[in-house]
């Protein structure tokens, strides 16, 4: 592909700057950090997730200053983190340590530690709420306030950060089999481009920073017909985990002497997938495979698009396009895939002058 | 702080990059930051490329007299590992470094693989004094034609130099540093003229 080399329009470009600026701030309207921290929780969450990095305040930053536009937030983010040190890796979290939030199961209505539901819009009817235009902050106080008075009423009978998975209870029944426990080091696709066939590591961390609508519809497409995974959501808990580091400097990386340096809130969801197969008398047989989503923040919709995406490419015949996972991984990236078609924008004069010189040769002809 | 961790080897990497790109340019960097105490016996040059360069995912290796206090400054300061001369991503050789042990470096330091050139150690040498005297010319991509450059003692390793990179695209990067904070870089591109001849 051939593109010309444009010099040219430096001031017309800094004028266009000029009006985003004039755009973003011309009804003088402030829109504090803070307020976005506080009241975007579903949009820092898409764009943390979607950028690989945990800060609710920097993605909050780069929702104010682009204008609450997704794609752009999140290549902003994605850019300044590719700028910062990497100093430590965190020890491996077992999310049965997570501080549950919300924890339900598809599968089974009783399940050990029972169900908790959490806060979700999954029960609330879809009515615009017209009380939220003159919404006050004394008013907000009041049904606080009182808020907190009922939650003392109501008795804590589990341990919220020690539940168990559902699917162990599973394992424990003989029900699911037994995996072996797989340390091998994993490839960071941030630091190595990803190369077919991938491994399963790659394949996770692809989907999980994937944008969200792209991994969503995926998904979706994977359970009408154009994929063959129908799941059963077998947990889905969105909660608080945990993070420590060994000591940086100490060669016996003794695990007395972590660090702990904070939590993350993630979505994780293992999804229970029926597969049928032919054993050697050729009885059908059905077992159960697991599906498994996880993501910064709670976007339930996006972990449980994405545990049908990890099956379907761990079944990877190819027969239909979401079992392709080059179809897949390469397409749900919300920068390459923005950034791809905003390239069209870039002028492509020679491309298409040599376009319309064959057509016009060709009518001449 | 001494040294701003965010701006300030910006800048030094911006002037890595400037001297990398045109091999033979000499690029100035006293005026960054200030210098650390405890380095006397390192350039603070060095130390602004250790600050630059190095973080937990990559490692190096120190060659020169107090190499383990540095190694262990080092490490204090960027969380990048010391390890092994053959498996080091950056090398630094230090002024009190034995002529032979500089030998050594160029024979073993990673010059990566046909699939991942890129995968090779980047050189820093401390070495007396730089400057553009007319003493050797080198050549090569990113400079017009030819460019004057003196390197105090660098008989001692052009030879070995010139081995290692005699299988491009595998080879070693060099960046060259002296006690006033000069900065030339010599990528493996770049020809000494009378190596070629040898």
């Amino acid at each position: 592909m051939a593109y010309v080399a444009v010099k040219g329009g430096t001031e017309a470009i800094e004028a266009s700057i000029q009006r985003l600026t004039f755009e973003r701030i011309r009804s003088q309207e402030l829109l504090e950090i803070k307020t976005i921290m506080a009241t975007m929780r579903g949009m820092v969450d898409q764009v943390m997730s979607e950028s690989s990095l945990y800060s609710e305040f920097l993605a909050a930053l780069a929702i104010k200053q682009s204008e609450a536009n997704m794609e752009e937030a999140v290549f902003l983010l994605r850019a300044h983190r590719s700028t910062l040190p990497r100093l430590y890796y965190t020890r491996v979290v077992e999310t049965d340590t997570m501080a549950v939030e919300r924890r339900i199961s598809a599968s089974f209505k009783d399940i050990p530690g029972g169900q908790i539901l959490g806060a979700s819009y999954d029960y609330t009817h879809r009515l615009m709420d017209f009380d939220l235009i003159d919404e006050s902050k004394s008013v907000m106080k009041v049904w606080l306030e009182q808020f907190k008075n009922d939650e003392k009423s109501a008795s804590e009978s589990s341990d919220l950060t020690a539940l168990p998975k559902v699917v162990d209870y599973l394992r424990q029944e003989k029900l699911f089999v037994e995996v072996e426990d797989d340390d091998t080091e994993p490839i960071d696709v941030t630091k190595q481009s990803i190369q077919f066939p991938t491994t399963r590591g790659e394949r996770l961390q692809v989907l999980t920073r994937g944008q969200t609508g792209a991994v969503t519809s995926l998904g979706y497409a994977a359970i009408r017909g154009y994929g063959a995974v129908h799941p059963t959501v077998g947990e889905l808990r969105v909660g608080k985990l945990p993070l420590t580091i060994s000591y940086p400097t100490d060669p016996t990386d003794d695990i007395d002497n972590d660090y702990y340096i904070g939590e993350i809130k993630v979505t994780e969801v293992e999804a229970f997938v029926p597969i049928s197969t032919q054993k050697e008398n050729n009885v059908e047989e059905i077992e159960f495979e697991i599906g498994y989503g996880i993501c910064y923040g709670q976007n339930e919709t996006k972990a449980i698009a994405m545990s049908i995406l990890d099956q379907s490419l761990e079944l990877g015949s190819g027969v239909h396009p979401t079992q392709d996972e080059e179809f897949v991984l390469l397409h749900i990236d919300s920068v390459e895939s923005s950034g791809f078609i905003s390239h069209l924008k870039l002028p492509h004069y020679v491309t298409f002058q040599s376009k319309l010189d064959s057509m016009r040769k060709i009518r001449k002809a | 702080m001494v040294i701003d961790v965010v701006h300030n080897t910006q800048e030094v990497f911006r002037t890595i990059l400037h001297c990398m790109s045109r091999p033979g340019t000499i690029k100035n960097i006293d005026g960054i930051g200030s210098r650390m105490e405890q380095l006397e016996k390192c350039h603070h040059a060095t130390f602004l490329s250790v600050m630059t360069l190095l973080d937990a995912e990559v490692s190096f290796h120190i060659i020169g007299g107090n190499a383990a206090v540095l190694e262990e400054l080092f490490t204090a300061y960027t969380l990048s590992t010391a390890t092994d001369l053959g498996q080091a991503d950056y090398i630094f050789i230090l002024q009190d470094a034995q002529p032979q042990m500089i030998h050594e470096v160029f024979r073993r330091a990673k010059k990566g693989t046909l699939m991942n050139p890129q995968q090779s150690a980047t050189i820093i040498m401390e070495t007396k004094k730089l400057s553009n005297d007319p003493l050797l010319t080198i050549r090569g991509p990113g400079i017009e034609t030819m460019e004057n450059v003196h390197i105090a003692e660098s008989e001692l390793w052009r030879f070995e130099r010139a081995e290692a990179n005699q299988e491009y695209p595998l080879g070693v990067d060099m960046i060259l540093i002296d006690c006033q904070s000069n900065m030339m870089c010599l990528p493996r591109t770049t020809k000494f003229q009378d190596c070629e001849v040898s």
